[in-house]
């Protein structure tokens, strides 16, 4: 998905959000009433720490108070966004992904229109990247299977207005045709097998007759934004929520979770065991939502493969090494009788 | 009856098998069984009425490409005679199915606007069997038959296709928009462009750009339409009496853009290739979309989207080659098709 205004335009937004934010009569102006422990509560020290400021037009920061709750903040650069992931984390929030609920979602506190910044209260937990990347597997298998629940809960969860995910983005074929041109571009000799690849892929397109219902996807569904604290999970990141293919969701956690792995130079077999765990876990309850798996799996693994082969950041071995364990993914994918699709 | 036999692939005897289906001498050989007098007596002849049974014939190669299809024609004397097209797929079985159910779904002989009679299904061949329609095809009109006028038949092919557009039949499959837009084929052939031109890419890229924004504006239950799928000048057949079209084969539900964008691309593309006068073309082309148009307005949402996407496909085609054809330069055709895509985009959301 583009991204809103020019790169100038919001390099901008992120140099006066960046000294505004920061401002302690913001702080205490617009962020302390939202907090209902803490408005009207006479003054307190606070700190505002920027987690994350690209280009992109969004900001993540922090907000700590002294003897009291941390808050994280979501701040946007046009287009309604912020307003959007507001209503939709209310409503997901009401619809029983509370604090009394083992599946949970961040506390939305507030919405300031005017600055597009959504408010939320700080989670506690242990990602599930972390409990993946080492510590006992038990433990491990334990936050996939979690992590699957969630999930799985959400994608039942009643959002009848969210926008629909275009047809043609669900599928991402045009965005994978960028990337694939560009990597045939600057290495030719390499075309005729990602054609080969595509073609392959091809084979396990969602057809028009695929019995798989859309249902609200996260679409950043991920390691990192699954927090487990004991049995209970919450998922943050939210802002790119639609309507769209569920396999999407269970595709993406999974290829990530192998993805930084690899690039960590982890053990592949524990990662692949947690894949596997994470999707037996999803598909026990609604394996129907799961015909179009084989083909995220074979368009994520297509995708890394090319990022790799494009990649001049990697040395040679190491780059090989990935180019092999992404074919090995998509050929595990697309191996499958197109029939097998239909879970 | 053989007629109602269903495809059971290679099984059957007769059948191409699968290694053979692209050979164009297996295929020739076929056509050298299918053309025997022993079989036209035997299978073809008891598929028509009675009136030409006793007279004499000729069967013919009308084509065989060696794409796995081949076509034949059996002349009776005082008889437009029959067309066949043998099949190496299943869709053979479904293209006599389709055929029924328009024939007997007001594309018939009762109306102007008609396809070929089905005849029969010789599912042990995979062939089948239709009525020989006469006229002439526009696209002998735009290479300057002048037995028909290539303005007036483009408003033809458009009442057609409103007919079709417009009947409440519901025949062959749904089709998604990535097959009906042929976005993997799009995505393969824009990578064997930038393979063969990277110093084109930043242009394809920002050319793909403004295809892909219509492609995602495309509403995802917005009203498909039954289809033809391959309509293009070739297959449509204009006589004084009926407008006939052809090659069914292709039919499904789908964006009525598909057929309108299918059929502009192909009227331009070919008298360009040609060299033709393209204001001649221009005005054709203004005359099918406005008669389309007149008729079912809300098909210009997505039309500028499908136009666009094939012109963009057309020019990818070109890029990855580096030859000139017979009468443009490459230079030529990519401009032409730069601008057939920046005009489709007028059209539409």
């Amino acid at each position: 998905m583009s991204h809103a205004g020019t790169r100038a335009e919001r390099e901008s937004w992120k140099q006066q959000c960046e000294a505004r934010f920061a401002e302690p009569g913001f702080i205490r102006g617009k962020v302390e009433p939202l907090i209902p422990e803490l408005a009207g509560n006479g003054d307190r020290a606070a700190t505002a720490t920027f987690a994350r400021a690209k280009a992109t037009g969004r900001m993540t920061l922090r907000y700590d108070f002294e003897e009291a709750t941390a808050v994280y903040a979501k701040a946007y650069y046009g287009n309604g966004l912020g307003l959007r992931a507001y209503e939709w984390l209310r409503l997901l929030w009401k619809d029983g992904f509370d604090s009394e609920s083992c599946f949970r979602v961040p506390e939305p506190l507030g919405y300031l229109a005017e600055d597009g910044m959504l408010l939320m209260r700080e989670v506690h937990g242990t990602p599930a990247s972390e409990l993946a990347a080492e510590g006992p597997r038990e433990k491990a298998v334990e936050a996939m299977r979690l992590a699957a629940r969630w999930l799985l809960r959400f994608h039942q969860s009643h959002l009848e207005a969210l926008d629909v995910e275009p047809p043609c983005e669900q599928i991402e074929v045009l965005k994978t045709a960028a990337l694939l041109a560009k990597v045939a571009a600057q290495f030719p000799e390499r075309a005729s097998a990602l054609i080969d690849m595509v073609h392959q892929l091809r084979e396990f397109a969602p057809s028009a007759a695929s019995p798989v219902g859309l249902v609200p996807l996260h679409g950043q569904y991920r390691p990192a934004h699954v927090l487990i604290n004991c049995d209970s999970v919450c998922v943050i990141d939210l802002d790119k929520i639609r309507r769209s293919d569920p396999a999407k969701d269970v595709s993406r956690f999974v290829h990530v979770l192998k993805k930084t792995c690899y690039e960590a130079g982890g053990d592949a077999a524990r990662a692949d065991l947690l894949g596997r765990e994470f999707v037996d876990e999803y598909r026990k309850g609604a394996s129907a939502n799961l015909a179009n798996l084989a083909y995220f799996d074979g368009l994520y693994a297509l995708k890394a493969f090319a990022k790799v082969v494009k990649s001049g950041k990697v040395g040679e071995p190491a780059r090989e090494a990935m180019e092999r364990l992404y074919l090995d993914d998509f050929e595990r994918a697309t191996q499958q009788p197109a029939a097998s699709k239909v879970a | 009856m053989q007629a109602d036999m269903e495809f059971e692939g290679d099984k059957q005897l007769g059948v191409i098998p699968a290694s053979d289906r692209h050979s164009k001498d297996a295929l020739a050989r076929k056509a050298a069984e299918l053309t025997a007098n022993e079989f036209v007596r035997e299978r073809i002849l008891p598929l028509l009425n009675g009136s030409v049974a006793e007279r004499p014939f000729t069967a013919s190669v009308a084509q065989n490409t060696g794409t796995g299809r081949l076509a034949l024609i059996y002349e009776f004397a005082s008889d437009c005679g029959a067309v066949a097209k043998l099949y190496t797929d299943e869709l053979g079985a479904r293209s006599y199915a389709a055929l029924q159910a328009l024939w007997n779904g007001g594309f018939g002989p009762e109306s102007r606007y008609q396809v070929p009679e089905p005849l029969g299904f010789l599912a042990d061949h995979n062939l089948l069997l239709m009525r020989r329609v006469p006229g002439v095809s526009i696209s002998a009109a735009i290479r300057g038959d002048n037995s028909i006028d290539l303005v007036e038949s483009c408003r033809e092919a458009a009442r057609w296709l409103v007919a079709l557009h417009r009947s409440s039949l519901d025949i062959g499959q749904r089709e998604t928009d990535w097959d009906s837009l042929k976005l993997f084929r799009m995505s393969t052939r824009f990578l064997k462009a930038a393979a063969a031109k990277p110093e084109h890419l930043d242009t394809m890229r920002d050319l793909l750009d403004a295809v892909e924004e219509r492609i995602l504006n495309l509403h995802h239950d917005r009203r498909l339409v039954q289809t033809h799928g391959r309509y293009h000048s070739d297959h449509v057949l204009i006589s004084p009496q009926a407008t006939c079209v052809i090659d069914l084969d292709r039919v499904g539900w789908s964006d009525p853009g598909k057929d309108i964008a299918e059929f502009v691309r192909v009227l331009r593309s070919t008298a360009f290739k040609n060299g033709d006068d393209m204001a001649r073309i221009d005005q054709a082309t203004a005359a099918f979309l406005e008669e389309y148009l007149g008729h079912l307005p809300e098909a210009a949402k997505t039309l500028g989207c499908y136009w666009a996407s094939f012109s963009f496909h057309s020019y990818l085609g070109v890029m990855k080659k580096t030859r000139d054809k017979a009468r443009r330069t490459w230079q030529e055709l990519i401009d032409f098709y730069s601008n057939e895509i920046r005009c489709a985009l007028q059209y539409g959301i």
